[in-house]
């Protein structure tokens, strides 16, 4: 793997102050979105309320508190899904919205094992954690953990994957999502490529490090040229 | 008769008309395998213990919102417990309209815990309208038919069918909203061959994403495909929504919205977890009909109670 990608460079750090304004902006939108999720959840379950209260009445209060729960539900998920606001579970529901980046960047981590070679980790080696929110999770905040907290969480994280590893050799399985679906078990939202097997098919060496790349490309350069990947290291455990 | 009349009476005759109340067994039964579906095929409780590193980025409002804070996973496994009862007991058809209240609560605090160190909203989990129609089902009578102990109310049949056409249109604005969404952030260039080209190799060069490559690459290689793919997920987005006026509208989009779901899977890499949801759309009470009619027991004369009329309303046994 690590001779496969052209360049590797050290990440800068240190955010510019406009990105801490829109940093700033972000979290005060997220909180105010939240809040707003809380009360339209809380003036749900009050509309319904209202209906099995109406339900010993007469059929005309029973209607009308029907309509208020109807009138309710109709401005709650239009509100979300118009404004494109999230309240959860009224929901906005953005499948592939917007123009598609010609740019792509995603995280990757590698485990190192007692060689030194690193080896991809398959994405159910993460669980509980879901890979469609642990990687993009690693491109935006891990950044912005302060060096202690970025050993602390890798560190955690080679456990996961070692023992995932350790369970994968022994014939028990990648990941134990499986454990009571078997093959019906609900898929992740991204499909992903199963690069470990039970048994033989996992690897044979001890994890004893984690790096955590960020990963960038150019679509069209990247379809003719698989490798051209601009790679950089955010963080590895255990620190050089 | 003023316009504003005529639109009272036409949302009148749209939410209080007669439905069948097998079609609202079956949603109570298809949103309760939903959720069991999910919970069974994930960990979410032990999402609780995940280190505090990971957790930076919630905010308090978040927590507050979901009543979720890190650090319990013991508690979350004793209440993903009771909301798998609680299902169980909306399945079998007992005490359907407690049950209802309990599982939709507590998905409503369960389901954001998979995502919440990420995003608050974890609409793409296939846990949104679980949520929102289990909640609207307690306060029905979906517990009377397809259930061990049946509810016994004595309100009329066509009374509640305005709850199924609630979660029908919760259905449908998962499509609205995603058409909605692309048209607001890229306007209709969105469909354009350009921006199709783009997405399907966002979804397939990416290693990490790939389960199947080939015919997401083919497909890119063709504008006027690409085009075509673009345009009728648009068109199928805006349009899905006629499914909730219209039962023929149904029988077609249906099957159409399964097709949708696996292209999208095959080219996109993307599983959408709500497409089982499709099957609250399908008229159960047509299905039910037909099997009497043509299946084994067709001579047995054992239709008496349950042969509706024509509008589809089950006549109840007194």
């Amino acid at each position: 793997m690590p001779g496969e990608f052209a360049r590797t460079t050290p990440r800068e750090s240190a955010p510019a102050r406009g990105e801490i304004a829109a940093e700033y902006a972000r979290h005060r939108e997220a909180r105010l979105l939240n809040v707003l999720g809380a009360a339209c959840f809380l003036g749900w379950l009050a509309s319904l309320a209202l209906v099995r209260h109406a339900q010993g009445a007469g059929r005309a209060r029973r209607r009308a508190a029907i309509r208020t729960l109807l009138l309710y539900a109709l401005c709650a998920s239009f509100g979300a899904g118009l404004t494109q606001r999230d309240l959860w579970p009224f929901a906005r529901w953005p499948m592939a919205a917007g123009l598609a980046d010609p740019r792509g960047e995603n995280a990757r981590l590698l485990a190192v094992d007692t060689r030194g070679i690193e080896r991809p980790v398959d994405y159910r080696a993460w669980q509980p954690l879901g890979f469609d929110e642990l990687n993009p999770w690693m491109h935006r905040t891990f950044p912005r953990l302060d060096p202690p907290a970025r050993d602390r969480l890798l560190q955690h994280l080679l456990g996961v994957a070692e023992r995932a590893r350790l369970r994968a050799r022994a014939g028990a399985g990648v990941g134990y999502f499986e454990r009571y679906l078997g093959p019906f078990t609900a898929p992740y939202f991204d499909l992903h490529p199963k690069t470990w097997a039970p048994g033989a098919g996992a690897p044979p060496e001890p994890f004893v490090g984690l790096r955590v790349y960020l990963e960038s490309w150019g679509h069209e350069e990247r379809l003719r040229h698989p490798d051209s990947i601009h790679r950089v290291l955010l963080g590895e455990y255990p620190r050089r | 008769m003023s316009a504003l009349r005529r639109v009272a009476a036409a949302w009148e005759r749209f939410w209080f008309a007669p439905e069948s109340p097998v079609n609202l067994a079956a949603a109570r039964l298809v949103l309760a395998f939903q959720a069991f579906w999910i919970l069974l095929s994930r960990d979410i409780p032990a999402l609780s213990g995940l280190p505090r590193e990971l957790w930076v980025d919630v905010a308090p409002a978040a927590r507050f919102r979901y009543l979720l804070w890190e650090g319990r996973p013991g508690l979350e496994a004793w209440l993903q417990t009771l909301a798998l009862l609680a299902l169980a007991g909306v399945v079998l058809g007992v005490a359907t309209r407690a049950c209802c209240l309990i599982a939709g609560l507590l998905l409503y605090h369960l389901a954001p815990l998979e995502t919440l160190f990420f995003t608050p909203s974890p609409w793409s989990k296939g846990l949104t309208l679980p949520v929102l129609g289990l909640l609207t089902l307690s306060v029905t009578r979906c517990g009377e038919r397809l259930a061990l102990l049946p509810s016994k109310d004595a309100l009329s049949d066509s009374e509640d069918g305005w709850a199924l056409r609630l979660v029908r249109l919760f259905v449908c604005q998962q499509y609205l909203f995603s058409g909605w969404a692309k048209l607001a952030a890229a306007g209709w260039g969105w469909a354009s061959a350009e921006n199709i080209r783009a997405w399907l190799l966002l979804a397939n060069l990416d290693d990490q994403l790939v389960a199947f490559g080939a015919p997401g690459l083919w497909l890119a290689e063709r504008p006027v495909l690409c085009l075509s793919m673009g345009a009728s997920a648009l068109a199928f987005d805006l349009g899905f929504v006629t499914a909730l006026f219209s039962a023929r509208a149904r029988r077609l989009l249906v099957p159409a919205g399964l097709f949708f779901h696996l292209a999208i899977l095959v080219t996109l890499n993307y599983a959408f977890l709500g497409a089982p949801l499709l099957l609250l759309l399908v008229d159960w009470q047509h299905v039910e009909r037909r099997q009497r009619v043509y299946g084994p027991s067709s001579g047995s004369g054992g239709s008496s109670t349950s042969s509706g009329p024509a509008t589809g309303v089950t006549a109840r046994p007194s």
